[in-house]
């Protein structure tokens, strides 16, 4: 008994002892490499937010998260919301949402819409796929005319666009585009109740 | 609810089939399915596990890591896995011999299946398979269904090209490969037609 | 003692290749080789995680108790594949969000495992290295010859720059999983073409191949 004790001592110990030794190794990568992995999203989302709004570099616009309502009127894919200032200037909103395709392809995207309602443009910042397969559709031409410019309520009271093309991902932009649209009309609904 | 069963089910098992589409679980694929018979075998077993591990990853990872240890994934979906399929196997050995018999030699293999790591890792990022443990272990289960259907579907292709002549160079792994690619192309183009 | 060193690097890239000969490796393989870049990167990760794998369990082989000796290995390869992920995800993000879920997959790669067991697990730390600097140059080659073929044909395009112009219609198959079976079978095809008229590959082991072909007896000669 004692025996086959010592035995199975004498195969974990190392066991556990390498465990840890990795363990602590990853862990002190991980203290390194975590504030920069977040630095390098913060600018990543920094400059799509420029981008989307037409900035030039040096321009630093104010970026405020909105309060998302937690309820059933949150349509779900909708992640965040902010309000972009340029300095005193409204500049508009930005949602970031997420959509899926009929199938497993998930996007994450930026859409920017002004004050009025208008969709001054549409980004994608990550897709569970193939990334850059959401760039793609969205310089296909086609999406781009059919979103740009118009505003929401003319959007969402017309008729879904055709999908063609590369399917899977245009279905999830189009989803994504949606739930960002979806969200906008909750919030500005929101705003005009308690004003 | 049964709409987000079935597209989870639709979307890894056929249309993003873990083989054919995103190229997971190439190594056995290529290595059991010399006979129809052993592909099913694989097939069974790699389900068997993929939906166990499933439920035990998500398990592990929203009671320790979530938050804290994200970092540390890697590692433990890896040991899970190993220690799972090693647990089964005895499990299998004392209770159900029978089942043992036809599945055993498989196990082992299937802890180096990329697979299965990849669908614990995949389920955790799905919109529809995060929901909860019982969707993320139905998501393994539709992904190994996904694996057994293109393996067993290359068995039989495979039976074919082993009787052909084939050039020299191009005997063993290239021309099974080059099967596997148009057996691909066949399943993709076949799939791309049905739209939901 | 560099002449060794050659022939390691000789035996990595051409005689045993990790990808085009001993067929290890291969989901990734097919999955990432859509461009030369994506290529490189996943090359120089494996390799990372080959040398840093291989100094690991050289250093503890006598530590290392034989019959937990698997899953001391893929404990030691899994930290250093989180490691590398960190990494590339903090200084070279966009390379890492390219690589996506098959950066954490190189642990199940099982030329790491492989090398581990067969050849780290018995030398000292010097060599293991080397050996683990040959594969992994070997599998970067393989991965880059796969993805040039790939991106220059299905997109037209090499490292992004274009290189046939705007009048180039790209084989759309090649960029996609089924061109990537396609394309890797044609070069397991060469290798062993290659490897046939190759003076190096002894004259037992053809011999045996040979053999196992006549015997095979089913094949037919078409007249």
């Amino acid at each position: 008994m004692k025996g086959r004790l010592l035995d199975l001592a004498r195969i974990s110990l190392p066991l556990v002892v390498i465990c840890t030794l990795m363990v602590a190794l990853i862990a002190a990568v991980n203290h390194f490499t975590a504030p920069v992995i977040n630095e390098n999203e913060k600018a990543l989302f920094n400059q799509s937010v420029k981008d989307l709004f037409g900035l030039s570099k040096n321009e630093e616009p104010t970026v405020d998260p909105l309060h998302l309502p937690e309820n059933e009127l949150l349509p779900s894919g909708a992640l965040a919301a902010y309000a972009v200032k340029m300095g005193e200037k409204q500049l508009g909103y930005c949602m970031e949402v997420t959509g899926s395709g009929a199938y497993s392809e998930d996007l994450r995207m930026l859409v920017a819409i002004d004050g009025d309602g208008q969709i001054i443009d549409l980004c994608c910042l990550a897709s569970s796929e193939t990334p850059g397969k959401g760039d793609k559709v969205l310089n296909d031409g086609f999406y781009s005319t059919y979103y740009l410019g118009r505003t929401v309520d003319e959007i969402t009271s017309a008729d879904p666009p055709i999908l063609s093309g590369s399917t899977k991902t245009a279905t999830a932009l189009y989803n994504a585009v949606d739930c960002a649209l979806a969200l906008y009309q909750t919030l500005t609904v929101q705003k005009g109740d308690g004003a | 609810m049964i709409l987000d069963i079935l597209a989870i089910f639709l979307s890894v098992a056929l249309v993003d089939n873990y083989v054919f589409s995103q190229t997971l679980g190439i190594c056995p694929f290529l290595g059991v399915s010399s006979k129809p018979s052993t592909a099913l075998g694989m097939g069974l077993a790699v389900t068997f596990v993929m939906t166990m591990s499933n439920a035990v990853t998500r398990l592990v990872f929203d009671l320790l890591l979530k938050g804290r240890f994200e970092y540390l994934q890697t590692v433990v979906f890896i040991l899970i896995i190993a220690s799972l399929v090693q647990l089964i196997e005895m499990m299998l050995k004392k209770l159900l011999p029978s089942l043992y018999g036809a599945l055993g030699i498989y196990l082992p293999l299937i802890t180096t299946n990329c697979a299965v790591l990849g669908a614990a890792t995949n389920a955790l990022g799905d919109q529809r398979a995060s929901a909860n443990i019982l969707f993320s272990s139905f998501y393994g289960f539709s992904a190994a269904i996904g694996f057994t259907i293109a393996i067993l579907i290359f068995a039989g292709v495979r039976a074919r090209i082993d009787e052909e002549s084939v050039p020299e160079p191009f005997r063993g792994t290239p021309i099974t490969l080059i099967g596997a690619g148009i057996t691909a192309l066949v399943f993709n183009g076949l799939l791309a037609g049905i739209k939901f | 003692m560099f002449k060794t060193i050659l022939k390691q690097f000789k035996e990595g890239v051409f005689d045993k290749n990790p990808l085009l000969v001993q067929i290890l490796g291969v989901c990734a393989s097919l999955a990432i080789t859509t461009s030369v870049s994506n290529a490189l990167y996943m090359g120089l990760a494996v390799t990372a995680v080959l040398v840093c794998s291989n100094l690991f369990v050289s250093l503890l082989r006598k530590f290392i108790p034989q019959q937990v000796r698997i899953a001391a290995y893929i404990v030691i390869i899994s930290g250093f594949v989180t490691i590398v992920e960190m990494l590339m995800k903090a200084y070279l993000p966009s390379a890492a969000e390219k690589l996506g879920i098959f950066l954490p997959l190189i642990v199940v790669n099982c030329i790491i495992l492989g090398r581990a067991e067969a050849y780290a697990s018995q030398n000292a730390p010097f060599p293991s290295i080397i050996d683990g600097l040959a594969m992994g140059a070997g599998f970067t080659i393989a991965l880059l010859l796969l993805g040039a073929i790939r991106e220059l044909f299905g997109a037209g395009t090499l490292f992004g720059i274009s290189i046939f112009g705007q009048s180039y219609t790209p084989i759309g198959i090649l960029s996609s999983p089924p061109g990537a079976f396609i394309v890797l079978g044609c070069l397991i095809a060469l290798m062993q073409y290659l490897k046939k008229d190759c003076p190096s590959m002894n004259s037992t082991q053809r011999r045996k191949s040979q053999s196992r072909m006549s015997k095979q007896g089913r094949i037919r000669h078409d007249p």
